[in-house]
């Protein structure tokens, strides 16, 4: 039982997440579309296009979650986006990118921004493959 | 329980879905971002978040109506920075924007620049301050390393700089810089302390009109500054800078074109004295440089 509401928690708890973020994204996408340029990871031709898809991703995953419906695939493709951001992030401040201006900062000091969207991002990801894990497991069902 | 549906083909049928989503609703924005980020799409949007290209701002540096504003730190901009420029760090607004609230707002342009594509600092500063009512405020994306790369006037130092040997700092050792600029301030009664900073923005202000004939003017300072300049390493000192802040704008050779605009925006401050005279022009600056110390 607890398992089963820890489940039941921990995939609404994800869905929360993709919801309470992809709006903005959705409506000012320019703006995501910068900051999705600003990991100098994916080339120029795909920016746009992954900074408009990205955030409908998320918020079909976060419905799929929430109704629990195809959650298998749901579940797997929000840990799939949520290992790739934190990836992409840690990856920007291995490179010393200051996500904040899009450059390569000089400074050697990274800013606290950084560690917090990491450890944010890490949250996330564990949230997730528990929320995951606990539906293999066969908690999260009825 | 085994799906009717294989996991893959679940996993992307939610993917298109999510795919068409965002394209429909995309089509649907008055503002929709185009798919793939085409240059001339681009430099439209960039028209619209108010940037402009190097040229232009190269040329509002060579008129003197512009005043530039950094928007990197400040430990960024001692290292270096466009000759004249403020610093002023979006981040600390507040703080820093009373200092140099009235060098702005005399401004009949203001142009924002920090450093790399991306950088969105002086974006920022811009619309912080349009927030505050000026309002031709320009950004000069990834200004920095643009400027830089076309050779064009460049100081170091805190914003209570002296504004000497700016495009010789860039290539040259700091002490160098500082050691002209002290000699400059020294022989030349136009230069400014070493303390005071030298700052484009209030020349400009003056005479919009006399940037042309400025323009010309300074273009033949320029010429006949570059030696001095050049000399400025070595230590000598050109004993006609006295008169002429030439020191000052101490354009690169190979910049001289662009030099003679930004090496002086001091064409623009003429205003008092007689516009055609280059040397005067450059006696201008240092009362403008003196402001600017007061005020930072």
């Amino acid at each position: 039982m607890n398992a089963a509401s820890l489940a039941r928690g921990s995939r609404l708890a994800l869905a929360l997440v993709f919801l309470a973020a992809a709006p903005q994204k959705i409506m000012a996408p320019a703006e995501f579309a910068a900051s999705v340029g600003s990991y100098l990871i994916l080339p120029d031709a795909l920016i746009n296009f992954t900074a408009l898809t990205l955030p409908w991703l998320e918020i079909v995953v976060a419905i799929l979650l929430v109704f629990r419906v195809w959650t298998g695939q749901a579940l797997f493709l929000a840990n799939a986006m949520l290992v790739v951001f934190l990836g992409a992030i840690v990856g920007a401040y291995l490179r010393g990118i200051d996500l904040n201006c899009g450059c390569f900062s000089s400074a050697p000091t990274v800013s606290d921004d950084m560690v917090f969207y990491i450890v944010r991002d890490v949250i996330f990801v564990v949230l997730g493959l528990t929320a995951a894990w606990l539906y293999r497991r066969g908690y999260d069902s009825d | 329980m085994k799906p009717p549906i294989s996991f893959g083909l679940k996993t992307a049928i939610i993917i298109g879905v999510s795919i068409g989503l965002a394209l429909a609703f995309n089509a649907t924005r008055p503002d929709r971002l185009p798919l793939v980020r085409d240059p001339e799409s681009a430099a439209q949007a960039a028209i619209q978040r108010g940037e402009i290209s190097l040229a232009e701002a190269a040329l509002l540096f060579r008129s003197g109506q512009a005043v530039f504003v950094d928007a990197r730190e400040a430990g960024e901009y001692a290292l270096g920075h466009i000759d004249g420029a403020i610093s002023l760090d979006p981040l600390f607004f507040g703080q820093e924007y009373p200092a140099v609230q009235e060098l702005l707002k005399e401004a009949a342009t203001i142009v924002t620049y920090c450093d790399g594509e991306l950088c969105e600092l002086s974006h920022e500063l811009a619309e912080q301050l349009k927030g505050v009512g000026l309002r031709d405020v320009r950004v000069l994306r990834n200004g920095w390393t643009l400027w830089r790369e076309q050779g064009l006037p460049t100081a170091t130092g805190d914003q209570v700089k002296p504004r000497d040997g700016a495009q010789e700092a860039l290539e040259e050792d700091l002490e160098q810089v500082d050691a002209a600029a002290e000699k400059a301030a020294e022989e030349g009664g136009a230069t400014p302390e070493p303390g005071d900073r030298p700052q484009l923005p209030e020349p400009r202000e003056i005479m919009p009109g006399e940037s042309g004939s400025n323009g010309t003017e300074q273009t033949n300072q320029t010429l006949r500054h570059a030696p001095q300049e050049h000399s400025f390493p070595e230590a000598e000192i050109p004993q006609t800078q006295p008169l002429e802040p030439a020191p000052l704008k101490p354009g690169l050779p190979e910049a001289a074109p662009s030099d003679p605009a930004h090496a002086e925006p001091a064409p623009e401050q003429p205003a008092p004295q007689a516009p055609s005279e280059e040397p005067r022009i450059q006696d201008v600056n240092p009362p403008v440089l003196k402001t600017q110390g007061e005020q930072s």
